[in-house]
Formats: C-alpha cells, sequence, structure tokens
C-alpha cells in the first residue's frame, strides 16, 4: 500500500522534476485500473457532452448572438481551464488537497456570501448567484461543490477522532454555505448539496438518529424555503401537472417533455432536435438532456444512463478499495456530485422531479460547473491512482506502519 | 454527549484488519481469526448484533475524546492515540461503512432505474402522444388563403383580382383606455358615429365584429392608433373592378371563394392556385423553417399567373353602352351582344342584359345573375336563313343563280306562311337568292327549302350540330332544340317553318357559331372566351385546347352566301347597320316568340347578325333585343343599329382600315332611297341620316370618354 502510495508519489514528483511543464502528463500506463477507467469515461462524457451542447446551443447562439459557435467556443476554453485543474488534481497527492481543503471551502464560502450582498452579485433570472469579475462571470455555489466534498469527507472520515468543537464548528459552516446557497436564491442547488454531505455522512457511518435528525432539518427548511417564496412553491406544484398551466408554470416542463417525447425509440438524429428552436427554454444547459434525449431517443439515454451507471460503480469500486477514511469518502462524494447531479437534472427534464436550474454535469454550458464538473472527476481519479489495490498487501508491508503514515 | 460513534455495527467484527482485503466468500470462510485484536476487544468476537443492552459497550469501542469511562481505553485521549489503535479502528470503520458505501451507491443507482423506467414511460409508450403535441405546437397549417389568380382581360385590364381586406373586432374586455375615447377616435375611420360604435362595442366584452370589408388603408389607419383591444383579421376579397361589365362572363365567388358562375366556376382548376392546405415546420419564434416544403415552392407564390381572356374591355363597354340604350329606348326585357372572331371562335365581347355586379352578387335576382346568352332557347327566324341557304347551296339542290316565286303567303301543311311584310307589300314575285335574302322574303325561304328532300335537309340540320352545345368555356350552356327526324320527315309544316328560322331553337351563342361558318370558309368554330394563363413577362404558360374546327360548307358556299348577306346590308333590310366605306354581310331576325301554352305570342325577339369586312371577314357581331315594345321593334331597328355602334367600336379599337374611300357614301344613301320596296320604316330613316350627319361627331375615343360615346350613339339611335 505504501509502495504504491509512494510509487505515486514519485511518480508526481519525477514530473515535476522533470518537466514542469509537463503537468499535462496524459499517460496513464503506470495508473491503476480504475483511474485509467474513469479517466477514460470521464473524457468520453466529455466529448459526448461537448457534441451535445454543440448541438442544443448553436440555434440559440445564432439567433441571440450572431454566432452559433459561441457558446461552444466558450465552453472550450472553460474545458481546457478546468483541465488545467483537472490534471493539477490528478498529479497532487491528496493529502495535500485535503489539507487545503478547509481554507478553499472557507474561501469560496466567502465568495458566496459575497453574491448576497447587495451591489456584488450579479442576478440573472431572479436569482442572485453570479459574482462578476471582468468579463468572466463565476458561480461560487457551483465551485464550491468539489471542495464541499473534501471538506464533508475529512470531517465526516475522521469524526471520530474530532472535538465536538471542531465537529459543530464545520457542521455550522456547512449549514452556513447551505442556507447562503439557498438565500441566492438556487433551491437546486442547495439541496444538492445538503443531499450530498448528507449521503457522505451516510457513507462515513454516522449514526442513523444524527442522519434522521439532520434530514428532518433539512426537510424542514426545505418546507419552509418553499413556504416563503412563492416562485419555488409554484413550480414545485406545477411539476406534477405540468398540463394544468402550459404557459406559464408548466411551459419549460412541457417543452421539455415534447422534447424527450418526440424523440422516441431511436431519436431525431444528431442536431435534429426541433424543440431546441426557441421551444425549450435554456436548453444549452438546464435542458440539455431534453435535447439529447430528443435527438438520441430512448436507445441514447439508455447509454447515458449505462454510462453514469459505469461511473458510479466503478466509483464505488475505488471506495471499497481505498483504505483511507477520507478517500474512501471523497470518492463516494464525487460519484453523488458526478452521477446523483446527473440523476436530479434527469428527473427534472422528465417532470420526476420539480423543476430547478441543476447544469448536467459535463454537457451544460457553464464555466463554473464544468470546473467543478473537471475538478471532481479529477478528484476521483487521484483517490483510484492512490488505490492499487490488494496486492501491495503481499509485499509485506504492515498496515501498522501504514497506519502511521496515514494519521501523522 | 453520551451517543458513541457506530451506531452502526459491523456484522462481522471477526473479521481482522489483515484479511479485510480478502472476498467476503474466504471471509466467511474463516469465520473465526487468531488476529490478538480479538483478544484485545474480546466482546466484538462475540457480539454479532447491536443489542440495545449493549449500548454502554459500544460507547467504549468509539474513540470519543469526552467519554473517557471505558474500561479498555481510559487512558486514549483525541490528541494521543496509539497508532495501533487508531490503525484498527479505522479498518473497523472501513468495514463498517463498506455496506453504508453500497447503500449509497444503491440510493442511485435505484434512481437510474426509476428515471429510466421513467424515460422508458415517455419515449417508447408515451411517444406518441407527446409527438403529436409536439407536432402541433411545431406545425403550422397553411390555409388556402392564397390568392386566387387574377383574370384579366386581352389588354391586360385587370377584370377580377384577390385583395386584402379586414375585419375590425373589438375586444371591449382588454380595452385599456376609456370605451367612448376609443370609439371616438375610431369612429370617423369607420364613417359611423361614436354612438354607433359604442353600441356596437356593448354587444358583448369580447370577439365584437364591429365592421368587415375594411380596406388596407383603413385598417392600416386603425391599427396605427394602437388600441388594446382592437383586433384586425385578414382575409382576400374577390374584388371585380369592371362590376357589372363582365359579370356575366367573369362570374363570381361565394364566400368560400368557390367560383360559382362565368370563367370563375368554369376555370375553378385554373384559377385557384395549386398550393392546397400545406404544413410547414416553425421553430419557437415563429420563423418558418425551410424543411419539408415543396420543391417549386416560391416558383409557386412569384409565379404571377393571370388568367387571359379573349375580351376587350374596350369593346365591351362599348358595346354595352350601345345595347343598354337601345334596350331603354325599346324598353326591351333583355338584350344581348356578341362579338366573336370568326377563324378561331375567340370572344371578343360579350354582353347579357340585365346584368349584375358581382362585387354585391347576393342583392342580384336571380334572372340576371343568369348569362341567358348561353343558357336561354330561342327561336332564331331569320338569322338563320343564310345558313338555310348555305345548306341549300352546298347540297347542290339550289343553284345561286336559281329563282323562286313569291306569292307573299302561302298554306303549307294546313298552316299559313307569311312575309313579314306581306300586309304592305304583298307578294313579291319572283326572287334571286340573293333578293330572298335581302328581303328576307319567308315564302321565297320555304320555296327554297322545299328543293330539298326533307330528310337531306335535316341530314344537314343535324350536321351543323343543333342539338350539341357549342363547347364555349362558360358553365351552364344549353342545348338546342329541334324536332325528330320522323316529325321533320313527316309533317311538311316543319322544314317550312324551318326554312324561315322558326320552330327549333337554340342559343345566341349557338347562332353566332353557325353564322361565323360563312365568313370563316365554312367550318364550325368553337366560341372561347378564355386565352390561357399567362405568365408576368406575357407568355402563355397553358391554354385550353379547342377541338379543330369541323368543315361544314365549302369555302365557295361560304363567300357566295357572304356576298348575299352583303347585299341584305347595302340594299336590303340590314341597311341600318351599314358604315360607309365598309363592306358588311348582315342579317336581320325578327321571330315571334312561343308562348307558355305552346302558340305564337306578339313577343318578339329582334337580332341581327353582321360579318365584316366582306372582303376578308374577320369578326361576327350577334346582336338579340328580347321583347322590345313598339311597333317599329324589328331586327333592322332594334339590333341592326347595335351592330352598327359595335362594329364602329371595333373598327376604331383594331382600326380597320375601309374597304373603299368614303365619298361614296353620300351615292350610297342615294341608292338605298331608290331602292324599290325598301322595307326600312321611315323612323329608321330618319335615324339613318341623323346618324350619317352625326358621324363625323363621333368620338374616335369613346373608350376613355364613354360620356362622348353616349352622346354619339344616342343620336344615331334616335
Amino acid at each position: 500500500m505504501r509502495y504504491c502510495y509512494e510509487a505515486t508519489l514519485e511518480s508526481d514528483r519525477l514530473v515535476a522534476v522533470h518537466n514542469v511543464l509537463k503537468f499535462l502528463n496524459l499517460s496513464t500506463q503506470d495508473w491503476a485500473l480504475e483511474a485509467r477507467l474513469l479517466n477514460w469515461i470521464t473524457f468520453l462524457w466529455l466529448f459526448v457532452g461537448l457534441a451535445v451542447l454543440f448541438s442544443a446551443s448553436y440555434a440559440i447562439a445564432e439567433a441571440t448572438l450572431g454566432d452559433g459557435l459561441h457558446y461552444f467556443k466558450i465552453q472550450i476554453l472553460w474545458i481546457c481551464l478546468g483541465l488545467i485543474g483537472f490534471n493539477l488534481l490528478v498529479h497532487s497527492p491528496l493529502r495535500y488537497i485535503v489539507g487545503l481543503a478547509n481554507w478553499f471551502t472557507l474561501i469560496i464560502l466567502g465568495l458566496v456570501l459575497m453574491t448576497l450582498l447587495p451591489g456584488l452579485g450579479t442576478t440573472v433570472n431572479g436569482a442572485t448567484r453570479w459574482l462578476v469579475i471582468g468579463p468572466i462571470g463565476i458561480q461560487p455555489s457551483e465551485l464550491i461543490k468539489p471542495f464541499l466534498v473534501l471538506q464533508s469527507a475529512r470531517i465526516f472520515g475522521r469524526w471520530e477522532n474530532l472535538t465536538w468543537a471542531t465537529r459543530l464548528t464545520w457542521l455550522g459552516i456547512f449549514v452556513l454555505t447551505l442556507v447562503a446557497i439557498l438565500f441566492q436564491p438556487n433551491l437546486s442547488t442547495a439541496a444538492l448539496c445538503g443531499m450530498m454531505l448528507w449521503l457522505i455522512a451516510v457513507a462515513a457511518g454516522l449514526p442513523f438518529s444524527y442522519l434522521f435528525m439532520s434530514a428532518g432539518t433539512g426537510l424542514l427548511a426545505a418546507i419552509v424555503s418553499v413556504s416563503i417564496k412563492t416562485y419555488q412553491r409554484r413550480r414545485l406544484i406545477s411539476f406534477l401537472n405540468p398540463w394544468a398551466d402550459p404557459r406559464q408554470d408548466g411551459y419549460q416542463l412541457i417543452q421539455s417533455l415534447l422534447a424527450i417525447g418526440s424523440g422516441g425509440f431511436w431519436g431525431t438524429g444528431f442536431g435534429l432536435s426541433q424543440q431546441k428552436l426557441f421551444y425549450l427554454p435554456i436548453q444549452y444547459t438546464d435542458f440539455i438532456f431534453a435535447v439529447f434525449a430528443e435527438e438520441f431517443g430512448f436507445v441514447g439515454c439508455f447509454l447515458l444512463m449505462l454510462l453514469l451507471a459505469t461511473y458510479g460503480t466503478i466509483a464505488l469500486r475505488v471506495a471499497i478499495k481505498t483504505t483511507n477514511r477520507v478517500h474512501q469518502l471523497i470518492a463516494i462524494g464525487v460519484m453523488i456530485l458526478m452521477v446523483g447531479q446527473s440523476l436530479l437534472n434527469i428527473g427534472v427534464a422528465t417532470g420526476a422531479l420539480p423543476t430547478t436550474g441543476l447544469p448536467f454535469p459535463l454537457f451544460s454550458y457553464g464555466g463554473s460547473s464544468m470546473i467543478a464538473s473537471l475538478a471532481s472527476a479529477g478528484l476521483l481519479i487521484r483517490v483510484a491512482r492512490e488505490n492499487c489495490g490488494g496486492e501491495i498487501l503481499k509485499l509485506g508491508k504492515t498496515q501498522f506502519s501504514e497506519g502511521v503514515q496515514e494519521t501523522r | 454527549m453520551s451517543i458513541s460513534f457506530p451506531s452502526f455495527r459491523s456484522p462481522r467484527p471477526r473479521r481482522t484488519a489483515k484479511r479485510r482485503k480478502h472476498s467476503a466468500v474466504r471471509e466467511s470462510l474463516h469465520p473465526s481469526s487468531t488476529h490478538p485484536a480479538n483478544k484485545r476487544y474480546p466482546h466484538l468476537s462475540t457480539q454479532t448484533r447491536p443489542q440495545p443492552q449493549l449500548f454502554p459497550n459500544r460507547r467504549n469501542e468509539s474513540a470519543q475524546p469526552k467519554t473517557r469511562r471505558t474500561e479498555q481505553t481510559s487512558t486514549r485521549s483525541s490528541r494521543f492515540v496509539s497508532p495501533f489503535q487508531t490503525s484498527l479502528k479505522r479498518q473497523l470503520s472501513l468495514r463498517q461503512s463498506r455496506p453504508r458505501i453500497v447503500m449509497v451507491w444503491g440510493v442511485l443507482v435505484v434512481g437510474m432505474l426509476l428515471l429510466t423506467l421513467n424515460l422508458f414511460r415517455i419515449q417508447v409508450l408515451q411517444a406518441s402522444m407527446l409527438k403529436e403535441r409536439a407536432k402541433a405546437q411545431q406545425m403550422i397549417y397553411l390555409n388556402p388563403m392564397v390568392p386566387r389568380h387574377p383574370i384579366v382581360d386581352r389588354q391586360g385590364t385587370v377584370l377580377a383580382i384577390d385583395q386584402p381586406v379586414y375585419t375590425l373586432y373589438a375586444h371591449p374586455i382588454l380595452f385599456q383606455t376609456l370605451t367612448g375615447d376609443i370609439a371616438k377616435s375610431i369612429a370617423p375611420i369607420l364613417k359611423q358615429t361614436p354612438e354607433e360604435v359604442m353600441n356596437a362595442f356593448e354587444q358583448g366584452e369580447s370577439g365584437v365584429r364591429i365592421v368587415d370589408g375594411l380596406t388596407e388603408d383603413l385598417a392600416r389607419q386603425i391599427s396605427s392608433l394602437q388600441v388594446d383591444g382592437l383586433e384586425l383579421v385578414q382575409e382576400q376579397q374577390r374584388l371585380y373592378p369592371q362590376e357589372n361589365l363582365f359579370a356575366n362572363v367573369v362570374g363570381y365567388v361565394n364566400l368560400d371563394r368557390e367560383g360559382q358562375s362565368g370563367v370563375e366556376y368554369s376555370l375553378e382548376g385554373q384559377l385557384r392556385q395549386p398550393i392546397e392546405a400545406m404544413t410547414l415546420s416553425r421553430s419557437g419564434d415563429g420563423t418558418i423553417m425551410p424543411i419539408g416544403l415543396p420543391s417549386d415552392f416560391l416558383q409557386q407564390q412569384t409565379e404571377g399567373l393571370r388568367l387571359q381572356l379573349t375580351l376587350d374591355s374596350r369593346l365591351q363597354r362599348a358595346t354595352r353602352l350601345a345595347l343598354e340604350q337601345q334596350m331603354n329606348k325599346y324598353k326591351a326585357k333583355r338584350g344581348a351582344v356578341i362579338v366573336m372572331d370568326v377563324h378561331d371562335g375567340s370572344i371578343l365581347s360579350l354582353v347579357s342584359e340585365p346584368s349584375y355586379n358581382p362585387n354585391r352578387y347576393y342583392e342580384a335576382n336571380l334572372e340576371s345573375l343568369r348569362n341567358w346568352v348561353l343558357t336561354d332557347l330561342y327561336e332564331p327566324g331569320s338569322t338563320f336563313k343564310p345558313v338555310n341557304v348555305a345548306i341549300a347551296l352546298q347540297s347542290g339542290a339550289v343553284l345561286p343563280t336559281d329563282t323562286f316565286y313569291d306569292e307573299g303567303a302561302i298554306e303549307v301543311g294546313g298552316w299559313p306562311i307569311q312575309n313579314s311584310d306581306f300586309e304592305s307589300n304583298g307578294g313579291r314575285g319572283v326572287l334571286s337568292v340573293s333578293e330572298i335574302l335581302q328581303y328576307s322574303s319567308n315564302v321565297g325561304m320555304v320555296r327554297m327549302m322545299q328543293s330539298l328532300q326533307p330528310g337531306v335537309y335535316y341530314g344537314w340540320l343535324s350536321r351543323l350540330d343543333l342539338n350539341e352545345k357549342t363547347g364555349i368555356d362558360l358553365p351552364a350552356e344549353a342545348v338546342g332544340q329541334m324536332k325528330t327526324y320522323r316529325d321533320f320527315t313527316n309533317a311538311s309544316i316543319e322544314p317550312a317553318t324551318t326554312a324561315f328560322g322558326q320552330g327549333f331553337s337554340l342559343t345566341p351563342i349557338k347562332l353566332i357559331q353557325l353564322n361565323s361558318m360563312l365568313a370563316n370558309g365554312g367550318k364550325l368554330v368553337t366560341p372561347h372566351v378564355v386565352q390561357g394563363m399567362v405568365n408576368p413577362n406575357g407568355e402563355l404558360t397553358w391554354s385550353p385546347t379547342l377541338p379543330t374546327p369541323q368543315q361544314i360548307f365549302s369555302p365557295d358556299v361560304a363567300k357566295t352566301v357572304l356576298d348575299m348577306m352583303e347585299e341584305v346590308v347595302t340594299a336590303g333590310t340590314g341597311q341600318s347597320a351599314l358604315i360607309p366605306g365598309y363592306r358588311i354581310a348582315g342579317k336581320t331576325g325578327t321571330a315571334q316568340k312561343a308562348g307558355v301554352t305552346g302558340g305564337y305570342t306578339d313577343a318578339r325577339i329582334t337580332s341581327f347578325v353582321s360579318m365584316f369586312p366582306v372582303e376578308d371577314p374577320q369578326y361576327a357581331v350577334l346582336a338579340v333585343v328580347d321583347e322590345p315594345q313598339g311597333d317599329d321593334a324589328y331586327g333592322s331597328t332594334v339590333a341592326a343599329p347595335v351592330v352598327k355602334a359595335v362594329m364602329e367600336a371595333l373598327i376604331q379599337i383594331e382600326q380597320i382600315l375601309p374597304s373603299q374611300p368614303i365619298r361614296e357614301e353620300e351615292a350610297w344613301i342615294e341608292d338605298r332611297e331608290s331602292l324599290p320596296g325598301n322595307y326600312v320604316p321611315d323612323s329608321d330613316e330618319d335615324a339613318e341620316s341623323q346618324n350619317d350627319g352625326e358621324e363625323e361627331n363621333f368620338n374616335p375615343d369613346p373608350f376613355t370618354e364613354p360620356d362622348s360615346l353616349s352622346d354619339g350613339n344616342s343620336g344615331a339611335i334616335e
């Protein structure tokens, strides 16, 4: 185990020493099987998503900006930026990353709180989710996701080693984050982060009494939020029967259902969605799955589900294999973030969940989401790399020494 | 805080850290382990299920820093944890958390399965319903509101055209300002009082029809007011700019824009744009997508085809004016004029009175909606005599030089037959064939046609297709009626009456077709009003196929009869149609009308048929005036002046040069006066001389100034 760990460290040091610029080292020959598989799947997911974004965004970009490739090109820029972060994470020892997680979490929480300050946040569609710095708009609530994974894994993974002061401090910070996101208002991201934290806590093995209590609190908060914000309540109700008000509240969902249904079994073919032609709202972000479903049909959706299932299962394998609690929870957290968020997005598009604005990881247009998703994927691959499997035991390394190493 | 960490107890606490990587099967095969850890925590090896009573024990195994009441690890603190213990604890919690991890994964997998099932429901089970709904919003259904092709005359003058009109609807419920103010603002545009508009607004709160048939200009004025709650709905309306003038030829369309009469009816297929109801894809912002369009969509839209008629609106106007005046003068019931090209059967003018305004066809009475030139049969009388002469000559039974004795009145088969002027002139004695026509001698005609076997005569009549349609491209043409072969050959009165044009009936259009044979070398041409579809460059893109004219008479016979008819105009009953300098052939006709009970009544139908110029015949003109009132109402007095006016107009329009210098005019008048037994009544003679005098004042361009024409002609007629 240690050999594997140090070998990984060694290879990273070599990379750093030999060629600092060559950090985009994509040679994965020496990686663990899971790491390589995850790497492949992540890039497959990324490129399929890019193709779908091209199809979904071309018409609207052409119509509104005069350049059909506008969103596509910007997305590629963000992908490049995201891949830098991805490779940094893949090639950095997790303990360094985990060590920095608390600071990053706090910094980005600061940014989330800044969006709430009048004059700093930029309001789009009634929600103040953006911080605009020069020409670039960032969504701190998206960027905080991977750090929430890291920090929650760190806290829940070492739960028994922490004082109640520390536990409660961090729990308070998590709650503050959720509340801040909720107040943007961004119910969907808040819900996703809440569920993610809760599921990580479940995976960490926290007592069910805690878990049910927190779940109840979260639900209560959601109910309170929904009853205060009428727009959230209307959306929540409208998803149950969108046809009741097809022009107002039900509009988005109906258009999405029409798109998905129009796809039928085989789909209309790549680029041939008609619903994306200004029937579907925000077809290049939140409802990109509807475009995908129309163009690729049930067959395409099934294959996408298969991709998600494969990704989730490999993530589970990585989590099971790993000997480090924190790493295990990071893998689980990333799995929830990537697969769970995708499922929530699909659930929204298919009317199984209330209509909320949640991007589809690696599909939807958006820089913050792309960077956060690629960073998350990078974290999982890093976990897989640092996790070389049982054959290490045969080398006679004791878990005792390993334990010392891990807990220092 | 007494609650310990592992609320979840590992079901297999005996598993050692050493074996944690082993498969579950292998682990289950070795349930007991000898690892020292088991000795260290003996209770772990014995408890396989969490027991409530063991709750305090579980507290002990946890690493809670604040609970230092455990027996085994009382010295443990959060700051100092023995590496061995920590490691072990971690291994334990790793193992313990594995089912938890699988549970979280399971949550996702269950979600995935449910969503896949939901997708299956949407994309397979409900797909057709959703597709249909999507199509309903993505497709637009183009109504066949595509305009009908315009109809133009041979000059390109528009006779019928589609124009957009607007219906104004009000939705008072949507009014943003005071209803009274809105009424005040739109009332002047609608040419109504504000009170009237207010009353209309009070009819309902939505969808109140205020006014329809608004022109584009007025509609624009209303829409520029930008009043919420007013709605203008566009419709296509067929407009007939010439109003009554072409009603009997062009016809009209009903509210469903279907042709109901005239060319609008008979050429419905050509006039209706070929674009039927069409579905087009549309994007969400309303843009029509170029998918699934017919390949010639734009061509169809821009072709700008028009249906061109052979009629000439200038001639039509002059013709109608002449006819109307004469009808007014004689208080006639109805009248008709046909001008036809003798060579190809194209009709240059077709007027039938009474007429109607096709823009307001719903106000017309049913009688005037009928184009009686085609629909009504009448006994042609003397205008049929030239055709009989041609039959007699063509059959060889009669030579042009033959003579016949006219007793003035005879009896055939028990029925008396006499000349129309028998009362005044008595018998005329020996007459040549030409003279029979000149004097329109009934007895002479009977004698001449008696030269033919009735069967032979009947055979010739049959060849003329008397009981068949002419094939004109206008609807509702009636077929002529003639006796059966048996009736015709058995009763000698039948050939006798037929000889002077009674006892059978035909339509005016058939009569002009028959007479045209004498001018075109003996061919039976098909009368028609449609030239074809023309594109904006004036090229014909479609034209009706007409049957090949049938040769009935030889050109020689036709020419001979035509020359005889010229003498009718120069020296006989048709002198009132004479135009100085022009060689005109003609024949008058004054027939008794058959009554409802069977016999003949006093009512007459007067007609005049004319072909000119004789040296190179081009045009046939037929005027029929039904039931003119007055003792002097004859073909020569009622119909012939109409034909003359029409021919004069034709001369102007077609710029036909005179056949001989006009100076001969004086000589001709003397010649005519010296004619023996001149049939022309005195009043008519006066009219003629007046007309001659007026000739120089005749407006050379009657079409731009119809009033001048009216003056000129009224002089001629009175």
